[in-house]
């Protein structure tokens, strides 16, 4: 959880409601866009970004392992040590505890989609919660993007060319995994993203107990 | 580690998880209208929970980064290609948040074209 230092108010992470304190049932809008992949694909997409700089006064505290360890979510070890592991009440055998799943929150449906589950080639494209979105993933950068896929008023489907660059089959415009449509009769246009983010099942079933999970037809 | 200090961070991480299964309260207006995390069973359980918290806050030894410092990729040279990232665009500009210095801080707060964005894991 966290907390804000005006209030002391606690929020959740994983769905930014603050459930606790004077802020009571205030939620924080996700940012558009915010995704979690590789350096790799960051940089080769934004060749211009800016990246948070090394701060000298943390580099190096023996105390905490040092800096800048080269770990994360994504490591392939589950992330939660293994003695906290009895201490997770609310669960669902329907995925392994650490299964990486994309989590989507549209209108009033949830769903998750299974990261080792994903199609590699398609987008996939379905309705959820009334809207029609489409699910993209780069198996490289295991990232995930999620969007509405109407734009100037119809809903685009898409596909991936034979360098598995994403396509609409419309137009063949050229989009990249954040939404953007960087070439062709599209360009400039961006896709409106879900609400969504990347999380181990656990963090995402006990946070949305209703959720639905992706299965290919 | 000071016994007094293990002993803070063993309440710290297994308060997290607690609250990370339960949702105390749920309600008000701008709450979404499926709210699914079981409430509290008793008053006196939230109650002494959101107490501990306000302790746990008074204790922090997490240090949250904000507004930090931002250098040109170019200039990145200590990230590998594998590395992850938390990628953000707000109004075309585009920051990268390395995941393992998130880790570390929990949570950065920072300013992109004035809008105020909290980068936590």
């Amino acid at each position: 959880m966290l907390y804000d230092h005006q209030t002391r108010s606690l929020w959740m992470h994983i769905t930014g409601e603050c459930f606790e304190g004077e802020l009571l049932g205030k939620v924080l809008r996700r940012a558009d866009t915010g995704r979690h992949t590789t350096w790799r694909d960051w940089r080769q997409l934004h060749p211009d970004t800016a990246v948070m700089a090394q701060d000298p006064r943390w580099l190096g505290r023996p105390a905490d392992r040092g800096y800048f360890p080269r770990e994360g979510a994504r490591s392939g070890d589950p992330f939660v040590p293994p003695q906290f592991v009895p201490t997770i009440q609310t669960r669902d055998p329907r995925l392994e505890l650490h299964d990486l799943v994309y989590g989507v929150r549209v209108g009033a449906e949830r769903r998750a989609y299974p990261l080792r589950r994903l199609p590699r080639a398609t987008p996939i494209e379905e309705d959820v919660g009334g809207v029609p979105v489409t699910i993209w993933f780069d198996e490289a950068a295991r990232s995930v993007g999620a969007f509405d896929r109407r734009v100037r008023g119809r809903a685009l489907a898409f596909e991936r060319d034979d360098e598995g660059a994403i396509r609409d089959r419309d137009t063949r415009s050229l989009w990249i995994l954040d939404g953007l449509c960087v070439e062709g009769a599209y360009q400039g246009e961006r896709l409106s993203p879900l609400d969504g983010l990347m999380s181990e099942w656990y963090g995402w079933y006990a946070t949305h107990t209703d959720t639905t999970i992706w299965q290919r037809y | 580690m000071g016994k007094f200090t293990r002993l803070l961070l063993w309440v710290l991480i297994l308060g997290g998880i607690a609250y990370g299964g339960y949702r105390l309260n749920t309600g008000g207006p701008e709450a979404p209208a499926s709210a699914t995390i079981p409430a509290p069973t008793t008053d006196e359980a939230r109650i002494g929970r959101f107490a501990a918290s306000q302790f746990l806050i008074e204790h922090d030894r997490f240090l949250a980064a904000t507004d930090p410092a931002m250098v040109p990729a170019a200039e990145a040279t200590w990230l590998q290609p594998s590395d992850e990232v938390l990628g953000v665009l707000v109004s075309g500009r585009a920051r990268a948040y390395p995941v393992p210095m998130i880790s570390y801080h929990h949570v950065v707060n920072d300013v992109i074209e004035g809008i105020p964005i909290a980068v936590t894991y």
